[in-house]
């Protein structure tokens, strides 16, 4: 039960959770936008139990975690680009030796798969992601919150 | 001999005696007879003379015994028999042999056929018969001819005289049945009759009392927590309102009748110009134009039938007499009927305002009021029809300048067809007041109306044949007999045809006769149950919290038991049309758990999960039947209720209702913290992916809530 909550909450739709009600229903309604393969990407346990695996690899801190579902919630929503993945990984402690080579990982391995329906090469507003991502980072919970 | 006397004589002698001898010997000789069996005599001669010719040329008539032996008297002097064919009377004469050369002979014919002819009573037919099979005339047929118009001829007066009488018969019934409809139409005592004098009161305090036991089993369902029909709320307030109307209840029924009779007394003040009491006498001068007409030769002031009119215009009178008689009949007796339902419900109406406030027993307070209705406002009705008859024009008026007519009583043909028409209009118009009645559903109307149209099909079949059985004999009493006889039966027959449809709503409703739960033998029939184990069973339900048990308890056992036998024993497929179907009829049962019960939290949290899974996934919007749909829909709509408020909902349940894919139901569980808070990770996940966004918002806002409140 204690392992089925910790992966619930790598779900990168469960990031939800830690948006203001703005945000929160921008972010819903960009859900129930794109294709449903991402969508189902978005809310299906299996990413949140391969992001553990990732978590698990490098080692990552609750926060850092928790950072990393909503960094690859908002990548699927298309609020932030692939390519962003790394640097935004090392601004949350994350070695940037290590932080490109897990933005590398995921993008293999969980972006690789869907990327017919992901359109990675589409630029979008990299300041307004940041500006989100620094957002989100406040609502990230307290690194006692168990994962 | 002796011989030896003329010898004696002188020769003088002998010449006086020869000369006297030879003077009487021919009248002596012409006045002899001579008596001869009738059979004996030979061929009679049939002839054209008269009887009085035949007595001028010497012939003599001879009587013939009606009975055996035919023994005739023949003057010696006139051996040949002769037949006269110009008579009524087939009669026999004998003549002397010297003038038949002066007769017109037709033929022979042998005298004995004569009087057996005309006893039997068929001359006519068979005379014709014999002509026709000869091809001339022969004397035995010419003669049998006449002795049958004879016999004719006086059955023609014995029809005259039946149709008469019959006619007269109906003309009587007619002033009755007329006079019967002034009575009941204008009939004044509804609430003042003795009847309903004496017997309202009576009823009023059966009903009062009735009252008391309904305020007992009132109190009994409020203690036991039964809800019937519709609980302690709708039914007590009913009580009190009906309980302060019961006292008025023949004001109230009086008002309404005395308001129809203001109505048809105005009706028939401002339409027909005349008294309401009046109305029969009107129906009698309307209806009787074809009387008139035929009978009086167009007198209009001759109200009597005639004897001697005539066969075809005594006919014509008794048949359309006597369809006025049936239509008459048919109205008399739904207006009867009115008035003998009107006392009958005024007299028991307590009992329907009681009705009214008991469980289940509305339905009976609202018969007798539709049935109260029906029968006040059938004399209107019916009125408003015979108000046409009373507005017809004179007779004979509409003929006259049409087809030459110059005065209304002297072209009579012309006369008799408008006088046919007007009867026709009479008669059906009465009988379209009568059919009202058929159509309020008036007890009996249907009966008297399907018996008068019935009768009158017959009438005009029935009245030749009874006029022609006349003129047979005795024969005529016993067909009529047994006539009257076989409608009599009729009547019978469809009185009990009629009570047994009148019977059969109340004994379904009160479960009597084959309705019954018991069979002849008293044992109750398969799948029944009787009031005294429903009865023992609600008791011993609820006994222990009657006593003071743990009311929870009780209910949630209850419960539990309801369920089991409802639904928990059945395997049931809800994804199969038949399983579904199956689990409809299941959770709408009436021993399955009430919408009541299914919004309290501490019930529902007993509720096996599958009934939970099952209930919350029926596709409410295809379910065809309206009644059905609101049921389960009203179902769902109180378990939702009932698991949202239950902080402590079970994993068994909460996955129930995210396997069902009820969104509403989810949704509400996804506001609930404590209920979110108990699920595991996958279910939450399961919810994640919902295509609701509402539900996602909802979901992830409660997370957050719930985040918060931990980091407190």
């Amino acid at each position: 039960m204690e392992e089925d909550n910790n992966a619930f909450y790598l779900i990168p739709a469960a990031s939800l959770m830690f948006m203001n009600d703005a945000d929160r229903q921008s972010h819903i309604k960009e859900l129930f936008l794109i294709p449903k393969s991402l969508r189902q990407t978005a809310t299906s346990e299996k990413t949140a139990y391969y992001l553990k695996s990732i978590i698990k690899k490098y080692d990552l801190t609750p926060p850092q975690s928790r950072a990393l579902a909503l960094l690859v919630f908002k990548t699927i929503l298309k609020k932030m680009q692939l390519a962003q993945m790394s640097s935004r990984m090392s601004e949350t402690g994350l070695k940037p030796a290590m932080a490109v080579q897990l933005a590398k990982e995921i993008e293999k391995d969980l972006f690789a798969p869907i990327a017919q329906d992901f359109n990675i090469s589409t630029p979008s507003s990299t300041t307004n992601n940041l500006l989100d991502l620094k957002e989100a980072d406040k609502n990230i919970p307290s690194p006692n919150t168990p994962l | 001999m002796r011989f030896d006397l003329l010898y004696s004589l002188s020769p003088k002698q002998l010449l006086v005696g020869c000369l006297v001898i030879s003077i009487l010997t021919p009248r002596l000789s012409q006045a002899q007879t001579r008596t001869i069996a009738l059979s004996d005599l030979p061929p009679a001669l049939a002839v054209e003379e008269s009887a009085p010719e035949l007595l001028k040329l010497g012939c003599e008539p001879v009587s013939v015994p009606s009975s055996e032996p035919k023994i005739v008297k023949v003057p010696v002097s006139k051996p040949q028999p002769v037949v006269s064919l110009a008579t009524e009377n087939a009669g026999l004469f004998t003549c002397p042999t010297n003038v038949i050369q002066q007769l017109s002979v037709k033929g022979q014919v042998e005298a004995i056929f004569v009087p057996i002819l005309i006893a039997a009573g068929v001359g006519w037919a068979i005379g014709e018969a014999i002509n026709y099979a000869t091809g001339q005339p022969s004397a035995t047929g010419i003669v049998a001819s006449a002795a049958g118009e004879t016999f004719l001829s006086w059955a023609t007066k014995a029809v005259e005289e039946v149709l008469y009488w019959i006619a007269r018969l109906g003309n009587y019934l007619v002033h009755k049945l007329a006079f019967f409809v002034s009575i009941l139409l204008a009939a004044q005592k509804f609430a003042t009759h003795p009847f309903v004098e004496l017997g309202w009161p009576f009823v009023l305090g059966i009903a009062n009392l009735g009252f008391i036991f309904a305020l007992l089993l009132i109190a009994a369902l409020a203690t036991m927590r039964l809800e019937i029909g519709g609980g302690t709320r709708r039914l007590l307030p009913r009580l009190l309102i009906a309980a302060l109307l019961v006292n008025f209840s023949l004001v109230v029924g009086a008002a309404i009748i005395d308001a129809t009779r203001v109505l048809m007394a105005i009706l028939f003040q401002v339409i027909g110009g005349d008294k309401l009491e009046n109305i029969g006498a009107i129906i009698i001068r309307n209806s009787q134009i074809f009387t008139r007409a035929i009978i009086s030769g167009g007198s209009a002031d001759t109200t009597k039938i005639v004897s001697g009119a005539g066969v075809w215009d005594l006919l014509l009178t008794a048949v359309f007499l006597w369809l006025l008689v049936v239509a008459l009949f048919a109205l008399v007796a739904g207006l009867f009927m009115r008035y003998i339902m009107l006392i009958l419900l005024l007299v028991f109406s307590p009992l329907a305002y009681l009705a009214l406030s008991l469980p289940n027993t509305g339905n009976l307070a609202k018969k007798w009021w539709t049935t109260f209705l029906k029968y006040a406002f059938y004399g209107p009705a019916a009125l408003f029809v015979l108000l046409l008859i009373t507005v017809m024009p004179p007779l004979g008026d509409t003929m006259v300048g049409l087809f030459g007519v110059t005065n209304k009583f002297t072209n009579r043909m012309y006369y008799e067809v408008e006088a046919l028409i007007s009867v026709v209009i009479v008669i059906v118009l009465l009988m379209a007041a009568a059919s009202i009645g058929r159509f309020m559903g008036i007890a009996g109307a249907t009966a008297a109306v399907g018996f008068a149209a019935a009768q009158g099909k017959r009438l005009g079949r029935g009245t030749m044949h009874t006029a022609k059985r006349a003129g047979v004999g005795t024969a005529k009493g016993v067909a009529k007999a047994a006539y009257i006889g076989s409608g009599a039966r009729k009547v019978v027959r469809e009185t009990r045809a009629f009570g047994s449809e009148l019977v059969k709503p109340v004994q379904k409703k009160f479960g009597l006769g084959k309705y019954s739960k018991f069979d002849e033998k008293g044992k109750l029939r398969d799948g029944k149950t009787s009031v005294g184990q429903s009865l023992g069973a609600a008791v011993g339900q609820r006994l222990p919290q009657a006593l003071g048990g743990d009311r929870n308890k009780v209910q949630e056992s209850t419960l539990a038991q309801k369920f089991s036998s409802a639904y928990g024993q059945r395997d049931i497929d809800v994804n199969t049309d038949q399983g579904k179907s199956a689990a409809i009829r299941n959770i709408v049962r009436r021993d399955a758990p009430t919408t009541d019960q299914l919004t309290r939290p501490d019930l529902v949290a007993k509720l096996d999960s599958k009934y939970v899974k099952d209930l919350l996934s029926i596709d409410v919007e295809g379910i065809q039947d309206q009644r059905v749909k609101q049921e389960v829909g009203t179902r769902q709509r109180a378990l939702t209720s009932g698991l949202a408020l239950n902080d402590s909902m079970d994993d068994k349940q909460i996955t129930a209702v995210l396997e069902s894919g009820n969104e509403n139901a989810v949704k509400r569980l996804a506001t609930n913290i404590n209920i979110v808070n108990n699920m595991s990770g996958g279910q939450k996940a399961k919810i994640l992916q919902f295509d609701n966004e509402s539900i996602i918002d909802q979901f992830t806002r409660s997370l957050s809530r719930l985040e918060n409140k931990n980091k407190k």
